[in-house]
């Protein structure tokens, strides 16, 4: 039955995918700016449940709700210092690649700095050594864990993004920021709020990036970026539930390529973008269908 | 301007553009509270300009605008909003909301209570948005677009209701019945409307007119000394056959 | 001075001087006119201050510079050509662990830093543009621990491999120990590169002369990071040992799969935990590395009787102050750099890049470090430093890295199958 587990496996990693990937997509829909340092906050969010666990033996579920504060003060303070001004230049896309590339350097070179080269991780077993039954195959339970935080996290964004105000508000600027504006929303706050928001969501991708990933380094940033680009290209740009669903699809092909091809498994994903962008140049959940 | 009425916009020597690219110069305009005033132009003379500068979406170069008697060419749009000027893009909508969505938009600035008030009138005025209430705005015919558009700019219970080119990419049908429900929603207490216009048909709602012209203005006067200018008859009625 | 002109003027005297036979060693600046001996011996290398390579780099270099101090306290190095001790200055820019990086800065080295000796970065993914520009510019290269065979080639004079045996020759003792044991179903996961392929496909030709044919054997990606999946499916295949050759990047989640998915083998074996204990025992934890394999690498395998520098223990009382956990494989990789560059200085009667190489050939096979014996084959790549087959044993203080085989370098006896 290693098709079973390879399906079972792909929807589990697909959701760390796609929690690994909302932020990204969250903030460029709002702001068209693409976050480089979206990886290295990912980095960030590992070491933060790595120092929490040695130093004070906080469960990283713990360190869940813990990293969310510094996270939305990160995010407005991001957003009012480096955001503002990628929204006033000529080309805020191109601008903010350029802003946040730099970002992401300096987070890297300050991580080497602060917790040296090294891959970090939490060596015991928090979420159970044995592995949990689903369906006949055997999981590990951090999987279940970190799937689980994915799919809340996917599952609480969509509550805010359309049963709130602010929410709505955040969408109405993604639809069109002029028309927003004019009917008074403050794309200022919002963006901040929602910079904070995605920058929170990284920082907990992170904490399960040490079960799925095995473990954060500080140049493990610039992978993640990438990986986390794929996910919500594959989803759609701008469309945070098509994140959902790029993130599944990105772990079945990992999964299933590392079942019945495993030397093509690492080209296999991007094989899948590629095929998506020539067929369905939106993306999966483009457009025309968002409001879905 | 009739001489009794209260001044609700008064804009003098408003310049603004976009780059290096100065579009509207110069422009003095005057809207009486309750009256309605239609600004002709062809495509590209600077009517979105115009609006745009109202509402604080672009910023004015040069020249004042005030409210109310109240300067606000520095105040941010969000505060214009909530001084009482509701604006329609040519666009007019959020595509990706639902049509309920887009109304609760429109009350951005309103206490919540007041805005589930005035939607529930605001269907009863417009039909049409009633029916389409549940459903994603993008779905919408460009006629209903504009409907809910309106709707949703009138939710904020406007002083003054703004609107660009309301007839943009409509069949004649449509542009009709657009001006008919604005016919019927002003009436007697409604607020003040600025429309920029190319279709003659919103003439039907205009008490003083201007004409807009390579950015500058070519004419203010009532519907009927425009009618009375041979040159702009011909410009203006004379291509619509009207 | 404008600096391209002195550039230019550079190489065309370097060309000049290769011209007329006389590839000299030194450059002018370093040089004295009266004894024609320069007044340093530069040595020039890159290391990697941050990105994926520094935790390998970094210590690597402090080894090496570690050499250059206890030489420079003794009044320098000999050097034969002149007959006396030079003391040696050392010019060493960050790479940050990009290829791009290290290309101009190699190049830089060579034609502007007037250096003598050129030494390469760490590992195969940075030395690589070394070699053809050691090539172009006739320096030798002090290759220190790039293996792969590719790097390596009949035509290329200009490189010696100086603290690691080729790549392809790594696995012999572990094959070896697998046919020893009876152990027949093995199942190997490499990654898609020279480093790692070459070795997988060396276990399975030697296993192949034993009868064995691997259950499972697949290359995953070298950048893979995710192994439940594959573990799942080689536990299907029901194997008794289960080999993953990768880098450490590999290794870390590849043993926390193992440990996460509570999976079971008699014997797991991973390339890095000897050279990089202290990070994969940090990152996998003491009970997620208990029993496994790994190739056993110096300080773990000592060699105390050496014809040039510190022995082990020396090394580890000098350098790591007598804690062997303060010493890790690239401190002394770093260190015995220094060695070959000193044993080449003195031997050579000539200060000349190849007068440099044909001393170290010379010495092959008669010279013995602190990483092992030194031997040579003909395109200049190390055969003489076997790496043996070591096991991760639990103590009441954490894992012990114990030499199982083969025999004559075992100092215990392999835990097999695993508890």
């Amino acid at each position: 039955m290693l098709w079973l587990f390879a399906l079972i496996a792909g929807i589990l990693f697909g959701l760390y995918y796609a929690l690994a990937a909302l932020g990204l997509n969250l903030i460029f829909g709002v702001m068209r700016m693409v976050n480089l340092a979206h990886g290295d906050v990912i980095m960030l969010g590992g070491f933060a449940a790595v120092l929490l666990f040695d130093r004070l033996g906080i469960n990283p579920l713990i360190t869940v709700l813990l990293v969310i504060p510094p996270s939305l003060l990160v995010g407005f303070v991001a957003y009012y210092l480096l955001g503002t001004r990628v929204q006033r230049s000529r080309d805020p896309e191109m601008m903010s690649l350029v802003m946040f590339f730099g970002v992401s350097q300096v987070v890297e070179a300050l991580a080497v700095i602060g917790f040296g080269n090294n891959e970090a991780s939490i060596t015991s077993a928090v979420f159970g050594s044995k592995p949990f039954s689903i369906a006949g195959q055997g999981v590990p339970g951090a999987w279940l864990v970190s799937a689980g935080v994915g799919l809340a996290a996917l599952i609480l964004l969509f509550v805010y993004l359309y049963h709130t105000g602010l929410g709505r508000a955040t969408r109405a600027i993604m639809s069109n920021a002029d028309e927003a504006r004019a009917v008074g929303v403050n794309p200022d706050r919002i963006s901040a709020i929602t910079f904070g928001i995605g920058v929170g969501l990284a920082a907990i991708a992170g904490i399960f990036s040490l079960f799925m990933i095995g473990g954060t380094t500080p140049s493990e940033g610039v992978g993640l970026t990438v990986t986390a680009f794929a996910v919500i290209v594959i989803g759609g740009l701008g469309s945070p539930m098509g994140t959902f669903l790029g993130g599944i699809v990105f772990g079945l092909a990992l999964m299933f390529t590392q079942t019945y091809a495993p030397v093509w498994s690492g080209f296999a994903p991007f094989a899948i973008l590629l095929v998506i962008m020539l067929v369905r140049p939106t993306g999966l959940m483009g457009r025309s269908v968002r409001s879905v | 301007m009739p001489e009794q009425m209260e001044t609700c916009l008064r804009v003098e020597g408003l310049g603004a553009g976009y780059g290096s690219l100065q579009v509207l110069w110069d422009f003095d305009l005057e809207i009486g509270a309750q009256e309605s005033v239609v600004v002709l132009g062809p495509n590209g003379a600077g009517k979105s300009t115009l609006l745009r500068t109202l509402m604080g979406l672009l910023p004015a170069r040069t020249g004042s605008i005030s409210y109310f008697g109240r300067r606000i060419e520095g105040m941010r749009t969000s505060q214009r909003v909530r001084a009482g000027i509701a604006y329609m893009s040519e666009v007019g909508i959020f595509p990706e909301l639902s049509v309920e969505e887009n109304l609760l938009m429109g009350g951005y600035s309103l206490p919540r209570g007041r805005v589930r008030r005035r939607i529930e009138e605001l269907c009863e005025l417009f039909p049409e948005v009633a029916r389409t209430r549940r459903g994603p705005a993008w779905k919408l015919s460009g006629g209903q677009r504009k409907m809910v558009g309106v709707a949703k700019a009138l939710v904020a219970e406007p002083k003054l209701l703004v609107l660009d080119e309301p007839s943009a990419g409509l069949s004649p049908v449509y542009v009709n019945s657009v001006v008919e429900a604005l016919a019927r929603t002003m009436g007697q207490t409604g607020p003040a409307l600025l429309v920029v216009e190319q279709n003659m048909k919103f003439l039907a709602l205009a008490q003083r007119v201007y004409v807009i012209e390579g950015g500058r203005r070519r004419f203010r006067g009532t519907v009927d000394e425009l009618q009375a200018d041979d040159s702009l008859r011909r410009a203006y009625f004379g291509l619509q056959g009207a | 001075m404008l600096i391209p002109r002195t550039r230019t003027v550079g190489l065309a005297a370097l060309s000049a001087l290769l011209a007329s036979g006389l590839a000299a060693c030194g450059a002018s600046s370093s040089t004295t006119a009266s004894s024609g001996a320069p007044k340093n011996i530069v040595i020039g290398t890159l290391y990697s201050g941050s990105g994926s390579f520094a935790n390998s780099s970094l210590p690597e270099f402090q080894g090496l510079k570690f050499w250059i101090k206890e030489e420079n306290a003794a009044g320098g190095v000999y050097v034969k050509a002149f007959n006396k001790k030079i003391p040696i200055k050392l010019v060493a820019l960050n790479d940050q662990s990009s290829t791009t990086t290290a290309t101009t800065l190699y190049e830089q080295l060579v034609t502007q830093d007037n250096i003598n000796i050129f030494v390469p970065d760490f590992g195969s993914v940075l030395t690589l543009p070394a070699v053809t520009i050691a090539e172009e510019h006739h320096m030798l290269l002090f290759d220190q621990t790039a293996t792969g065979a590719p790097l390596f080639t009949p035509g290329n004079k200009y490189i010696v491999l100086c603290d690691l045996p080729l790549s392809v020759i790594w696995p012999d003792p572990l094959a070896h120990f697998i046919l020893a044991k009876h152990i027949a179903r093995v199942a190997i996961i490499y990654g898609a590169n020279d480093f790692d392929a070459t070795q997988a496909a060396t276990v399975k030709s030697v296993l192949a002369q034993g009868g064995i044919t691997p259950v499972y054997y697949q290359a995953v990606p070298t950048t893979t990071t995710s192994y439940g999946t594959l573990l799942h499916d080689i536990a299907a295949t029901n194997p008794q040992a289960v080999i993953e050759l990768g880098y450490a990047s590999n290794d870390i989640p590849f043993l926390q799969a193992v440990h996460q998915g509570g999976y079971h083998f008699g014997m797991v074996m991973t390339a890095f935990p000897g050279q990089q204990f202290s990070l994969i025992e940090g990152a996998v934890g003491k009970a997620g590395l208990s029993y496994t394999y790994t190739y056993g690498v110096p300080p773990y395998i000592k060699f105390n009787t050496v014809s040039e520098g510190l022995g082990t223990n020396a090394f580890i009382s000098k350098f790591g102050g007598g804690n062997i956990a303060n010493v890790s494989f690239e401190n002394v990789a770093g260190y015995n750099t220094g060695l070959i560059i000193q044993a080449a200085l003195a031997h050579a009667t000539k200060f000349t890049q190849l007068s440099m190489r044909a001393a170290l050939f010379g010495l092959s096979g008669h010279f013995t470090t602190l990483d092992g014996a030194f031997q040579l084959n003909s395109e200049g790549g190390q055969v003489g430093e076997l790496l043996p087959l070591a096991q991760m044993l639990p103590t009441s203080s954490g894992n012990a890295i114990k030499i199982v085989y083969p025999p004559a370098s075992a100092d215990h006896s392999a835990v097999y199958p695993a508890p």
